[in-house]
């Protein structure tokens, strides 16, 4: 029989040949090696700038405008083109840092200044461009055309002497691992509160999600200026250098709801106010008052004042400068309350001038730790119901200075300046 | 940089005023609200070491309350041992010259000088002087009190001082000396009265004249106080009052160490009001009795022993006198403003007779 022929060590072996070839078959379907991916691409973002090239450039604002739309077009349609975003501000700085200062924190990783000068029948082009990954300058590049632009047709325009160039010069960067090899895109993690709006990390902002997570794609190595703000936190300013970390943890601090002012008017009068911050809002309300029990005035007979009045303001202002600034800014307006409590006399309003209605300008400056000075200039027109008894109450010397009266009822003063200490709580 | 500090140190100086403030205004006013402000006269310069400043508004010819601006009066004060009487008019001029006043031999307790405004005689604003002289006695060529009559035709003052007093003054009253007088505003066009009370070792007499144009004749028509009332003896000083409401006098003189006042009617018995603890300034139009004794505002009813039915302290502001605007009786205060630079302003107030008791409220 043959296949007791098979007898011994081969009756074993051919079984287990089959057996092992039969399930290598779905093994083999699995495993087939796949076609690699195909990288991604991170394009490159190019802050662009377009210029005139001197003060008699033959094209108009106007002219300069589709000009500058007629090369983002060329751009924007040409293959691997870094990713454009347009800088509207007039001016544009001169120097290399400033520039490059500009261009991280408008997301970019490079930047390109285009300036169009010469005739109008025979324009010039200069192109100046900086690698803020590479840290160098790779285009200064002077073009002359023998014709001028269609502005009729312009769009035909292709920028074939410039475009090129550029893409040329910043291809898009393949992301792959981290590595020491030149920069690639890897994916980045930051950590804030939720709802936290990041700008500088890209051309447009980002949303931290409920998770308090945001992730993008960087290219790594590279410098980066962020910006954090959300409603509530003192938003954050941050130069960093990606290097390899994949992740940031932004500590941010709740605003301030409540500052305390302790302050001196006019001359050193003593005050005291409370200005409470309005969520999500640039503005304020403040209330508080001042005391002129005591102070010191070079208007009056004698240096050291007493006078039993007391004036209430109530403000409502508004911040211009961000909470973050070293310097912050400010401006309100309000009405303000003189009550009077003179010596066998009751608390009244003030018979002279009742009240008035206050504007504020000022700014804060960092003092110690959470105090911070601050100096404001408060023009105020009063409201006089006895306009010739104040008149009168000046004398026959000086007229009403420092103030200006606007007859019969309004009394302006511009020159009250209130300065102090604001302790953020 | 030094232009910077300079600028900083320059806003600092201008900013290094006090603000604009008159506590003598806001004292009065809890009293001031209820009234109308019917002028502001000054500043005027009167010098340093001044007492007892009062302003006295020339009489106003308006209408109606809304019609007065008093734009000018008469400024009094002491300075050393004389009392100043000044004319003032308009807004930061300086002060007519002054008429002089010597304070030797004042009672504490009475007004040497007593001044009242009238605008009847000549139909010119005036101020009348009264200089009582209880020690002399009023013979046919003695009045026993001066008076002077400052008119002002042109804004400027000029003492009068009349001549001897009249015959029928000097045949009713002589043996008397004329101890007090008032006058009583009327409603345009009466003429304003001047009531005065005379007494003897007999008991007082009493008489009054009208304002009525001339400066030289007064007509005095005297009615004997009843035989009732009780002086004082020695008879030196009284204040004295009419009242066309009621057609009682009173007199209020100082007497045992405390202010008494009198009363009686011309067919009444006098008696002492026993309510009335303080010296009496005015008979209101509407019968009350004025004091203004220690700086608060007293009314005292005229009837019966003179219930106290107001008293508010004055904190400053003064009373001037009772007068007519239009045919409404008012009662006007001024008060004197001290501002920068030792000078001063006078506000006028002017309140309807009728509403005085309310202003407690």
């Amino acid at each position: 029989m043959v296949v007791g022929a098979m007898k011994g060590p081969l009756a074993f072996l051919i079984p287990a040949l089959l057996i092992s070839a039969a399930a290598a078959l779905p093994a083999q379907d699995q495993a087939a090696p796949a076609a690699p991916a195909a990288p991604e691409k991170a394009p490159r973002r190019l802050l662009f700038v377009m210029e005139k090239g001197g003060l008699f450039s033959g094209y108009s604002d106007n002219e300069m405008i589709i000009l500058k739309r007629s090369f983002l077009t060329a751009l924007s349609d040409a293959d691997d083109a870094p990713t454009p975003i347009d800088y509207s501000l007039k001016s544009f700085p001169g120097s290399v840092t400033d520039r490059n200062k500009v261009a991280r924190d408008a997301g970019a990783d490079c930047w390109l200044v285009l300036k169009v000068g010469g005739r109008r029948g025979g324009p010039s082009l200069n192109v100046v461009s900086y690698d803020l990954l590479y840290n160098i300058q790779t285009l200064n590049y002077t073009a002359s055309r023998h014709e001028g632009f269609s502005m009729l047709d312009v769009y035909r325009e292709r920028w074939d002497d410039v475009v090129p160039l550029v893409v040329k010069k910043y291809p898009p960067l393949i992301s792959h691992a981290y590595s020491r090899g030149p920069p690639a895109a890897v994916t980045f993690t930051l950590r804030a509160v939720p709802g936290t709006t990041i700008t500088g990390l890209s051309p447009k902002s980002i949303s931290v999600g409920r998770d308090g997570i945001a992730t993008l794609q960087l290219p790594s190595p590279a410098p980066y200026s962020l910006r954090a703000t959300a409603s509530g936190y003192i938003p954050i300013s941050r130069n960093i250098y990606l290097d390899g970390q994949t992740e940031l943890s932004l500590r941010q601090e709740r605003s301030p709801r409540l500052r305390l002012d302790a302050a001196f008017l006019d001359g050193l009068f003593p005050g005291l106010s409370a200005n409470f911050s309005i969520p999500s809002l640039p503005f304020f309300v403040r209330v508080g008052f001042t005391s002129f029990r005591a102070g010191i005035s070079i208007n009056q007979d004698q240096v050291l004042t007493s006078l039993p009045l007391t004036q209430f303001t109530f403000l409502l202002g508004m911040y211009v400068s961000p909470e973050d600034s070293d310097t912050r800014w400010y401006f309100g307006v309000g009405p303000l309350l003189r009550a009077s409590f003179p010596p066998g006399g009751t608390l009244v309003a003030d018979r002279l001038l009742p009240f008035g209605v206050q504007a504020v300008a000022g700014g804060e400056f960092p003092f110690v730790g959470k105090l911070r000075s601050f100096f404001e200039l408060g023009p105020t027109a009063y409201y006089t119901p006895l306009p010739d008894l104040f008149a009168a109450s000046f004398g026959t010397h000086n007229g009403t200075f420092p103030y200006i009266t606007f007859p019969p009822l309004l009394a302006l003063e511009l020159f009250e300046v209130r300065f102090g200490l604001r302790w953020a709580l | 940089m030094k232009w910077r500090v300079l600028g900083l140190l320059a806003c600092l100086a201008v900013a290094g005023c006090a603000p604009v403030y008159l506590a003598d205004l806001d004292k009065v006013a809890s009293l001031t609200n209820h009234m109308t402000m019917v002028g502001t006269v000054g500043p005027f310069s009167l010098g340093s070491g001044l007492s007892n400043i009062r302003f006295l508004p020339v009489k106003t010819t308006a209408s109606s309350i809304g019609g007065v601006s008093v734009q000018s009066g008469f400024i009094v004060y002491d300075a050393g041992t004389n009392e100043s009487l000044l004319f003032a008019s308009g807004s930061g001029n300086n002060p007519g010259s002054n008429q002089q006043f010597s304070l030797a031999g004042a009672n504490p307790n009475y007004p040497l000088y007593e001044y009242d405004v009238t605008n009847t005689i000549n139909n010119q604003a005036s101020i009348v002087v009264f200089r009582w002289d209880p020690a002399t006695t009023i013979s046919t060529t003695t009045s026993s009190f001066q008076q002077f009559v400052a008119t002002l035709p042109s804004g400027s003052l000029t003492p009068v001082q009349l001549p001897p007093p009249p015959s029928l003054l000097s045949t009713v009253f002589t043996g008397n000396v004329l101890i007090g007088g008032s006058i009583l505003p009327a409603p345009p066009p009466t003429y304003d009265t001047f009531a005065f009370l005379g007494a003897s070792s007999t008991g007082f007499s009493t008489g009054s004249s009208q304002m009525n144009g001339s400066t030289t004749t007064f007509n005095y028509s005297v009615v004997p106080a009843p035989a009732s009332v009780a002086i004082p003896s020695p008879p030196l000083r009284s204040l004295y009052y009419f009242s066309v409401a009621t057609g009682a006098s009173y007199a209020s003189f100082y007497s045992g160490g405390q202010w008494t006042c009198l009363q009686w009617s011309s067919t009444g018995a006098a008696y002492v009001m026993s309510g009335v603890l303080h010296r009496i300034d005015a008979v209101l139009s509407t019968g009350d009795l004025l004091s203004t004794e220690g700086g608060t505002l007293r009314l005292y009813d005229p009837n019966g022993t003179g219930t106290e039915v107001l008293s508010v302290p004055l904190n400053g502001l003064q009373f001037c006198y009772e007068a007519y605007v239009g045919t409404a009786p008012y009662v006007f205060f001024s008060l004197p403003v001290s501002v920068q630079h030792n000078q001063w302003v006078f506000n006028v107030y002017a309140l309807p007779s009728s509403a005085m008791r309310g202003l407690g409220k």
